[in-house]
């Protein structure tokens, strides 16, 4: 028996198991409905006023330029502004404003830009118990006496990741339906081509963030603390990052532990940005995955 | 026992749990095929041990080889040693033949053979009904027997059993009994267990933790150090002065009644020494006037196990009241002998 077949039987295992147990469930009801919820917050406003697509997207380019302000972390002061101003940074954050609401159907690109900042934590759920389930209940040493921790950590790995990945597809895929039945603002063909390319996004800023829940899951025992660990690590980086920053600004760079400081470099209209995103995200992915995999195989069972 | 190179071989092997010591400088080395029996008491380090050798714990000090010199837990060991934990649960929500197929499917069987394999394992511990129901409907007994089922799919070398027949019913626990036979003819079984009657009939080599140290292994033989304890059930009471014409007997070391009941511990170190000594003791007993109505062989190893780990003391003080050295002393007062038996009897019931 090979060291992939076995990761590709955990796998399969891990994701009927997830679907039979009540924390697949749970994962997949919870995605679903936040992500739902966070497009009607985007659809709200045309949903309510009905206002004129052209006035609309107008509207939503100063609100993506304000959300792209913040994510790309600049300091909001005057003097700054004229700097960047001079230096032509605001120009490509206009260019980029541009690309994702003009050229692309923006109710799309605002619901996966929210989506970026709440994915993080919802796919945690998805892969808190991979280890500290068996772990907590002993179960894991029914296997390991027939696989190998290394291929039983890889397998869970990839059962959670396949999870994940079907989740946000079945949730893109029902923000690109309703998108184009009830708000047709834009073209099928348009939002399906924009909808596969943010799908593409999301699907890779998946893997690093459940990858860290995987970590966590072979950190604690106890699946609850795993959840909250990894939960916490999330939403903690990004504040210590943000306040730290203003007392010194090279720990700003903090932000840097997560993919939270460059994610959204994978909706960039620049397509080697794009690529080089891609490849930071499976590389934290990766660091990730190297750390759980000697913290699980030096542990004890 | 047949023979088979260095199926475990453990070498000072240290194990500790903060500043607990659970496992202190053990050395043990079997080398043949058939089932070695593991007691002691509670947080002896048994559980510890069976951890250290699957590879659930990592070895601190010391090394352990395992089936020709692999480390516990590497990959040249997978499918080849089978452990049937004492503290892990099945999933509650799958199916039990499913997680059985899963288990074997990562031995590399999958499809009709694995089913077959699968059914066939869940009979011999009696649980071919059970197939399609989940792990949380199962009783503590059924849950035990599909830890056994589990462990024996495939062809282990190396079966880790703790307490495999702990809460079971007597017809399971034969069965189990039986089964762990027939695997030890292609294996080597090592099984835990605190009912030492059972283990007396079912090893081939015993070895006894206490307090994390291994006080004593080998056969039966070597680790009662050939005293082999006989039960009688007689006609009628004996009285006192019959009783220490028993024990002038050469062979009896120690004696003790209850009622019309006889408990002998003989010595059987001498070649034919079983046979001698039984010789003795029945032709005393018929020149009393007193044949045996029944007659069965009494658990040897409970009582090398009590005077190891030091239980004897507290437990199973009326023996030592009536041994040899002290019967020459003491008046034997059977008011004396009644109060002192209970707490025995009971001891000794409760662990059966």
């Amino acid at each position: 028996m090979t060291g992939r077949w076995q990761i590709l039987l955990h796998a399969r295992n891990f994701l009927s198991h997830s679907l039979r147990s009540g924390s697949g469930v749970a994962f997949i009801v919870l995605t679903v409905m936040v992500g739902l919820g966070c497009a009607s917050l985007v659809f709200f406003p045309i949903e309510s006023e009905i206002i004129t697509a052209k006035e609309y997207k107008e509207n939503a380019a100063q609100g993506v330029g304000t959300i792209l302000a913040v994510v790309t972390l600049q300091p909001g002061k005057f003097s700054t502004l004229i700097e960047q101003i001079e230096t032509e940074e605001l120009v490509e954050l206009a260019m980029w404003g541009r690309y994702l609401v003009l050229d692309h159907p923006v109710l799309l690109s605002l619901t996966v830009l929210l989506l970026g900042l709440l994915l993080p934590v919802l796919l945690q759920l998805g892969s808190f118990a991979c280890i500290a389930g068996d772990v907590q209940h002993h179960s894991i040493r029914y296997l390991l006496p027939r696989t190998t921790r290394t291929s039983l950590l890889l397998g869970r790995l990839l059962g959670a990741l396949i999870l994940s990945w079907t989740v946000i597809t079945c949730l893109q895929g029902a923000i690109v339906m309703y998108l184009g039945i009830v708000l047709p603002l834009d073209g099928w063909g348009a939002l399906i081509a924009w909808g596969l390319q943010t799908l593409a996004a999301l699907v890779v800023l998946a893997v690093p963030y459940v990858a860290l829940g995987v970590l966590c899951s072979t950190i604690f025992r106890s699946p609850m603390v795993a959840l909250m660990g990894s939960v916490g690590f999330i939403l903690t980086v990004p504040l210590i990052a943000f306040s730290s920053r203003e007392a010194w600004e090279p720990l700003g760079n903090l932000l840097y532990l997560l993919p939270w400081g460059y994610a959204h470099h994978l909706l960039s209209p620049d397509g080697t940005v794009v690529v080089k995103t891609v490849l930071y995200c499976l590389g934290h992915g990766l660091i990730f995955t190297v750390i759980a995999v000697l913290r699980l195989r030096r542990a004890d069972l | 026992m047949i023979d088979s190179p260095s199926l475990l071989k453990i070498e000072q092997l240290s194990h500790r749990f903060g500043d607990k010591v659970a496992i202190d400088r053990i050395d043990w080395n079997l080398d043949q095929l058939g089932v070695v029996g593991l007691v002691g008491p509670n947080g002896a380090g048994k559980t510890t041990l069976f951890s250290l050798i699957a590879g659930f714990l990592r070895v601190q000090g010391g090394k352990i080889e395992v089936l020709g010199g692999a480390a516990p837990g590497s990959r040249s060991l997978v499918s080849r040693v089978a452990v049937m934990p004492q503290d892990a649960i099945f999933a509650r929500d799958v199916s039990i033949v499913d997680q059985m197929l899963f288990l074997r499917s990562l031995d590399g069987v999958t499809g009709t053979t694995a089913r077959q394999e699968v059914v066939a394992a869940l009979e011999s511990v009696g649980l071919a009904d059970q197939l399609d129901r989940g792990a949380a409907v199962l009783s503590h007994g059924m849950g035990k027997r599909l830890g056994v089922a589990q462990a024996i799919l495939g062809s282990p070398e190396l079966i880790l059993l703790d307490e495999p027949t702990a809460g079971l019913d007597p017809a399971n626990a034969k069965q189990v009994r039986q089964l762990i036979r027939n695997l030890a003819r292609t294996a080597l079984v090592i099984v835990s267990s605190h009912n030492l009657l059972e283990l007396q009939d079912l090893v081939d080599e015993v070895a006894v933790l206490v307090d994390g140290k291994m006080v004593a292994s080998g056969t039966i033989d070597e680790v009662t150090g050939s005293a082999r304890r006989i039960e009688l059930r007689l006609g009628r009471e004996i009285l006192p002065g019959e009783l220490q014409q028993i024990l002038d007997e050469e062979r009896v070391r120690a004696v003790h009644q209850d009622g019309v009941q006889l408990t002998v511990d003989l010595d059987a170190s001498a070649k034919r020494g079983l046979d001698e000594a039984l010789g003795q003791l029945l032709h005393r007993l018929l020149k009393l006037g007193v044949p045996p109505h029944q007659f069965r062989e009494g658990a040897s190893l409970e009582e090398a196990y009590l005077r190891l780990t030091g239980e004897s003391e507290q437990a199973a003080a009326p023996l030592d009241d009536l041994a040899e050295d002290d019967l020459a002393e003491d008046d034997l007062a059977e008011d004396d002998l009644d109060e002192s038996d209970a707490p025995a009897a009971a001891e000794t019931s409760d662990d059966r």
